[in-house]
């Protein structure tokens, strides 16, 4: 048991602190903000893309059924009951 | 269990719904988002790579300068094929057959930039600008080079649909997609120029 606890508070003390994420140990000032700035980037794009999509996809689905009514009115115009 | 007689006379025709878009347009645009991704990460990398760059100097010391002017004007090139597609595109819509040489004009004007990129490409290889001659050498063929790689395929693809259209064996969806890629290349090169060149 002794050895255990030995064990885990030389490997608590031992290592020094790890950074996972470079962006927080960069060097310079720049670097740092063109690690945030591509995050960014690459977290927006494709959400800003897709919300234009599925945008558009409405828009259009929207301009179709109302084609689609005034089709049918005028069908329904010229059709012999 | 019986089954009852169906009487035909008793369904109405229901047309089949038209596609908001045709297939081949969404599968272009499925494709190019997933380039535009491709290109945003390279893109990402290159800016991680030069904002690490000593005493912030990009390009490095000592290599070789990229032809900024010489590519600005064949930056012109491809952005007046991207106009030249448009207007062959109200062409065809128009019924017009100028369209055959609007689009024709749009893929030399294409292949003129690629061939103009290459000769470029052999001059800096010969002033030692290679893959593998440093961080600069290596994003420029890897930006530049990915995106002349999509502007050969899409440059192809317009030849391909030029003729099918030509012959009459395509319509407007097939001229859309092809369209749809060539804008994606010429949209992309501004950007990169702007990165990789100023």
């Amino acid at each position: 048991m002794f050895l255990r606890v030995a064990v885990l508070f030389v490997l608590i003390a031992v290592p020094t602190v790890v950074h996972a994420c470079p962006g927080c140990i960069a060097a310079n000032e720049e670097n740092r903000n063109a690690f945030l700035f591509t995050t960014a980037l690459l977290t927006l794009i494709p959400l800003i893309i897709i919300g234009f999509t599925v945008r558009y996809l409405q828009a259009k689905a929207k301009k179709q059924q109302r084609q689609d009514r005034a089709d049918a009115v005028v069908r329904s115009a010229i059709e012999p009951r | 269990m019986p089954t009852r007689p169906i009487n035909p006379e008793s369904f109405e025709f229901i047309p089949k719904p038209k596609p908001l878009i045709a297939n081949s347009v969404l599968a272009m645009g499925l494709f190019l988002f997933a380039e535009f991704m491709l290109f945003m990460g390279l893109v990402s990398a290159f800016l991680i790579v030069k904002s690490n760059a000593v005493g912030q100097v990009w390009p490095p010391p000592g290599q070789p300068r990229l032809p900024v002017e010489e590519t600005a004007f064949n930056s012109v090139m491809l952005l007046l094929s991207g106009v030249l597609l448009f207007i062959a595109h109200r062409a065809y819509r128009n019924q017009s057959p100028k369209f055959k040489n609007y689009l024709l004009g749009c893929v030399g004007l294409g292949v003129f930039f690629i061939a103009f990129q290459g000769v470029e490409w052999v001059a800096l290889i010969d002033e030692g600008l290679t893959l593998t001659s440093g961080a600069h050498g290596g994003f420029f063929y890897l930006l530049i080079g990915c995106h002349g790689l999509h502007a050969v395929f899409s440059v192809a693809f317009l030849a391909y649909v030029w003729v099918g259209l030509v012959r009459g064996r395509f319509n407007e969806s097939a001229f859309w997609a092809a369209e749809f890629f060539w804008y994606f290349v010429v949209a992309m090169w501004p950007l990169l120029y702007w990165l990789v060149y100023l």
